[in-house]
C-alpha cells in the first residue's frame, strides 16, 4: 500500500492557489439571481425597489417610521444608515464621488446651500409641486434654508431654536427681578449685568459666571450669530460678495469681547469654560454656576431630566435697542436627495413620508425640538408634551420670527471663523488682533472662498 | 546540444515564484489601495477637484496657493511644535517605564507591563474625550495632583501656551508601545557586557550611557523615526478636544488638511497639502536615516 506525506512545501502551494482563487472569485462581480419561475413572482421582484436612507442621529424614529413606512409598502425594502453630528458630510462626499450616496439624506440644513451650490443635491421643485407642498405651511427661516438659486432642494424637518437662560435664583440673591428676562436691548447693560453677576472664590476661581457670550470650547451655543443678527448685520452683501467686514460685525465682536473682559478676561472666562463635559447632566447652568446663556430649546428637557429643582427663566433675545423686536437663530435638519440617487418617485415618496406631519409630531414628541411644519410645532400634543409647556409654546411661536444662517456654498467657512474656537472669534478674544483686523482678515479668507467657487462653476 | 532548463526547474526560480505567490495579496493591496490613490492625489493637486463640480486642470496654483495660505504656516508651525515635544517626551518615557519594568527583582512584574500596555490600545477618540475631564483647569487629575505638590495647574486646553503642551501629556497615554519596544531590546541586550563594563569599574549611568544605549540604538531609531512620522500626521485629538482652538493654537496639518478637503470641498488644495506632507515626512526620515550612520549600532557591528 503506497503512502504520500503532504509536505510543507506542498500544503503552502495549496493554501496559495486556494487564496488566489478566493481572491479572483471575490473580484467576480456578483451574479445576477436566477429568474423566477413564475410570473407572478417575476412581477414581485421588478416591483421591488431598494432605499437608502442615512441621518445624523434620530435613529429610534427612523427605524420606526421605517417599519411603518415598509408596512404600508411592502414591496420597498430601506436601508437605514445612522451618524453622529456632523460626521455625514465626508461619508456624503466620498459616497458622492464614488456614485454611491443614499437615496435620502436627513442632514444640516445650513449646509444645503454648499451641496445644492455644488450640484450635489436633486432638485426638488418638480416634486413639491407634485405634492402640493406648500412653502407657506413651514417656519419661514427653515424654508429659507433650503432653497438655493431660487430653487427648493430639500424639505425642512425639525429646528430649534436660541434663547437667552437666565438662573432666576442667582438673579433674586442679587436684588434682581427674577422673572422680567434680562436686558438683552441694551449691551452696556448686559455687560454690567456680566459683571454683577460674576462670584470669585477667595483665591480669585469663579464660583459663579456671569456670562460669556460665546460659544466657547463646547459652552453655550449659537450666540455669536444671535448678536449679530440683533445687531442688524449680515454677512453677505450678495451672492457673490461676503461682508465679514461689516461695521456692524465688528462692532458685534467688540462688545463680545468687551463682555468677556468685564468677568475677568480671556484667562478667567476660558477657565471656566474649560473642560466642562459636553454630555448632558454636567451642564454649568444646570448646575447653578452659570447666571445666563444662550443656548437651544433642547435645554428644556435636559433641565427637566437632570435638574427638576432648577429655577430658570427662557425668553428670546430682543433685537439692539428696542424692547418689543426680536431675533433667533433657526438651526435644525432638513431631507434631501443627493444628486444622482435612483428611482426618484419612490424616493421622494418616502421623503414626503418622513418630512410630513405626523412624522414631524412623532419625531419631535420622542426628541422635544421643534418641528419646521408650523401645524405640527404648534400643535397641542407637541406642546404639552414639553415638562415646560409655557416655555415650549414661546420657543416654538419664536421660530416665526427666527433668522437663519447665511445661504451660500461657503457658510462653512463663514460658520467656522465667527463661532467656532479657534480662528477669527478667538483672535479677538486672546488679543492676537483687533475686532476691526479681525473682520478684515475673516473677510479675505471668506471672498477668496466664494472667488473659487464662482471660478469653479 | 544545448540542454534546455524549463522554467520553474531550478530551486531560486520556484522560490522566487512562490515569495511573489505569498507576497501578493499584500502587492495588490499596496498598488489598488496606496498607491494608486497617492498618484490620484498628485493629479488631483494639480486641479480644482470638489468631488461635485467639474474638475479643472490649474498646474501647481495649490502649491503656489500655500505661501499666501497664513493659517497653513500656523498649522505648519504648531505640527512641528507638537512633534518637537511629543517625540522625545514619549520615548523617554517608554525607556524609562521599560527600563524599570525590566528589572527582575520587581514584584508584580507582567501585571505592571500590561497595565502601561492596555491604554495605548484603547481608541483615541475615548482617551481624548477621557482626557478632557483630566485635563480640566479647576476639578481634572491632573491639575489637582499638581495641586498636591503646591503648584497651581495651567488651564490646559484653554490656553493657548499650554494647549498644544497638554496634547503631549496626553501622548503619554499610548507609552506603553514604545515600552514594549523597549523592553524587547532591553532583554537582548547580553550580560556579559554589563559584566564587563562593572569590572571595569562602571557605576550605573556609565554603563546605561555606554552599554544600554549604544545595544538599543536600532530600537531608539525606529521609536524616533516612527514617533516623528506619526507626530506629524496629529488629528484625532484635536479634532474631538479643542477643534484647533484656542486661538488655532493646535491648529495642525492634518486637521486643516482635513477641513480643507471634508468642510470646505477643496479637495485639489486638500491634496497639495498632503503632498508637501509626504514631501518633508519623506526628507525628514531620510534626514535621520543619514544620521543614523553616527550613533545607531546593529549586532555585529
Amino acid at each position: 500500500m503506497m503512502t504520500s506525506t503532504f509536505s510543507r512545501r506542498r500544503f503552502l502551494q495549496y493554501s496559495a492557489g486556494g487564496l488566489g482563487a478566493a481572491l479572483a472569485a471575490a473580484c467576480v462581480p456578483a451574479a445576477p439571481a436566477a429568474p423566477a419561475d413564475t410570473g407572478a413572482a417575476a412581477d414581485e421582484s421588478m416591483e421591488a425597489v431598494n432605499l437608502e436612507f442615512w441621518s445624523e442621529g434620530a435613529a429610534d424614529w427612523a427605524e420606526e417610521r421605517i417599519e411603518k413606512y415598509q408596512e404600508m409598502m411592502p414591496s420597498v425594502s430601506i436601508e437605514f444608515v445612522t451618524f453622529k453630528w456632523g460626521e455625514m458630510t465626508p461619508k456624503l462626499m466620498t459616497a458622492s464621488a464614488g456614485g454611491a450616496a443614499p437615496h435620502i439624506t436627513r442632514q444640516d440644513r445650513f449646509r444645503m446651500a454648499g451641496w445644492a451650490g455644488r450640484g450635489g443635491a436633486t432638485l426638488l421643485d418638480d416634486f413639491v409641486a407634485q405634492y402640493n407642498i406648500n412653502a407657506d405651511d413651514y417656519f419661514p427661516a427653515t424654508w429659507a434654508e433650503g432653497v438655493w438659486d431660487g430653487k427648493v432642494y430639500s424639505i425642512p424637518f425639525n429646528t430649534d431654536g436660541r434663547f437667552i437662560i437666565w438662573n432666576k435664583d442667582i438673579f433674586a440673591e442679587h436684588g434682581l427681578e427674577a422673572d422680567d428676562p434680562p436686558p438683552t436691548q441694551d449691551w452696556e447693560a448686559m455687560i454690567g449685568l456680566a459683571e454683577q453677576l460674576t462670584q470669585t472664590n477667595d483665591d480669585g476661581a469663579v464660583e459663579v459666571m456671569g456670562f460669556i457670550p460665546s460659544q466657547m470650547l463646547g459652552y453655550g451655543n449659537g450666540g455669536d450669530y444671535v448678536y449679530a443678527w440683533a445687531n442688524g448685520a449680515e454677512f453677505m452683501k450678495d451672492e457673490r460678495t461676503a461682508w465679514m467686514d461689516n461695521p456692524l460685525l465688528v462692532e458685534t465682536m467688540q462688545w463680545q469681547y468687551d463682555c468677556v473682559n468685564a468677568v475677568g478676561g480671556i484667562d478667567v472666562a476660558s477657565e471656566f469654560s474649560s473642560g466642562w463635559p459636553t454630555v448632558a447632566g454636567f451642564n454649568p447652568f444646570g448646575t447653578g454656576r452659570l447666571a445666563m446663556m444662550v443656548s437651544g430649546d433642547w435645554n428644556l428637557s435636559t433641565f427637566a431630566r437632570y435638574y427638576e429643582d432648577l429655577n430658570f427663566g427662557l425668553a428670546p433675545w430682543r433685537i439692539r435697542g428696542t424692547m418689543d423686536q426680536y431675533t433667533g437663530f433657526a438651526g435644525g435638519f432638513c431631507l434631501a436627495i443627493p444628486a444622482g440617487a435612483q428611482n426618484l418617485e419612490e424616493s421622494f415618496e418616502l421623503l414626503n413620508f418622513l418630512a410630513g406631519l405626523d412624522s414631524q409630531i412623532a419625531h419631535t414628541l420622542r426628541y422635544q425640538n421643534i418641528p419646521c411644519l408650523i401645524e405640527a410645532a404648534l400643535d397641542e400634543d407637541v406642546i404639552n408634551s414639553s415638562p415646560y409647556p409655557d416655555l415650549r409654546r414661546l420657543a416654538n411661536e419664536s421660530m416665526n420670527y427666527a433668522n437663519f444662517r447665511p445661504i451660500t456654498p461657503v457658510g462653512q467657512e463663514i460658520q467656522d471663523l465667527w463661532t467656532y474656537p479657534g480662528t477669527g472669534r478667538d483672535w479677538v478674544f486672546y488679543g492676537q488682533k483687533t475686532p476691526e483686523e479681525a473682520c478684515v482678515d475673516m473677510q479675505e479668507i471668506v471672498q477668496k472662498a466664494l472667488d473659487d467657487f464662482w471660478a469653479s462653476v | 546540444m544545448v540542454k534546455r532548463t524549463p522554467i520553474l526547474r531550478s530551486l531560486r526560480a520556484r522560490e522566487t515564484f512562490w515569495f511573489y505567490v505569498f507576497a501578493s495579496p499584500w502587492i495588490l493591496g499596496f498598488l489598488l489601495f496606496y498607491f494608486g490613490p497617492m498618484i490620484a492625489s498628485f493629479w488631483l493637486s494639480l486641479t480644482n477637484y470638489s468631488v461635485l463640480l467639474p474638475t479643472r486642470f490649474m498646474g501647481f496654483s495649490n502649491y503656489s496657493a500655500m505661501f499666501e495660505d497664513d493659517l497653513l504656516g500656523i498649522s505648519i508651525w504648531n505640527t512641528a511644535y507638537y512633534a518637537a515635544l511629543a517625540v522625545p517626551t514619549s520615548m523617554a518615557a517608554g525607556l524609562g517605564l521599560a527600563m524599570v519594568l525590566n528589572r527582575g527583582d520587581l514584584r508584580g512584574r507582567s501585571f505592571l507591563r500590561s497595565a502601561f500596555y492596555v491604554p495605548a490600545i484603547m481608541p483615541l477618540v475615548a482617551v481624548s474625550i477621557l482626557w478632557i475631564w483630566l485635563l480640566q483647569p479647576r476639578f481634572g487629575l491632573i491639575n489637582t495632583l499638581l495641586y498636591f505638590l503646591s503648584i497651581k495647574g495651567p488651564n490646559w486646553l484653554g490656553d493657548p501656551a499650554w494647549s498644544k503642551p497638554g496634547l503631549v501629556v496626553m501622548n503619554l497615554t499610548g507609552v506603553g508601545i514604545n515600552m514594549v519596544i523597549f523592553l524587547a531590546a532591553l532583554q537582548g541586550v547580553p550580560t556579559q557586557l554589563y559584566e564587563a563594563a562593572e569590572l571595569d569599574g562602571a557605576n550605573r549611568l556609565r554603563k546605561f550611557w555606554h552599554v544600554t544605549i549604544p545595544m538599543i540604538s536600532p530600537a531608539i531609531f525606529f521609536v524616533v523615526v516612527i514617533g516623528f512620522i506619526n507626530s506629524f500626521q496629529v488629528f484625532t485629538q484635536a479634532y474631538i478636544m479643542t477643534e484647533g482652538g484656542p486661538a488655532d493654537s493646535t491648529l495642525f496639518y492634518v486637521l486643516y488638511l482635513y477641513r480643507h478637503a471634508f468642510n470646505y470641498f477643496k479637495m485639489g488644495y486638500a491634496s497639495a497639502m498632503a503632498w508637501l506632507l509626504f514631501v518633508v515626512i519623506v526628507a525628514l526620515t531620510y534626514i535621520q536615516f543619514r544620521l543614523s550612520l553616527r550613533w545607531v549600532h546593529y549586532g555585529g557591528q
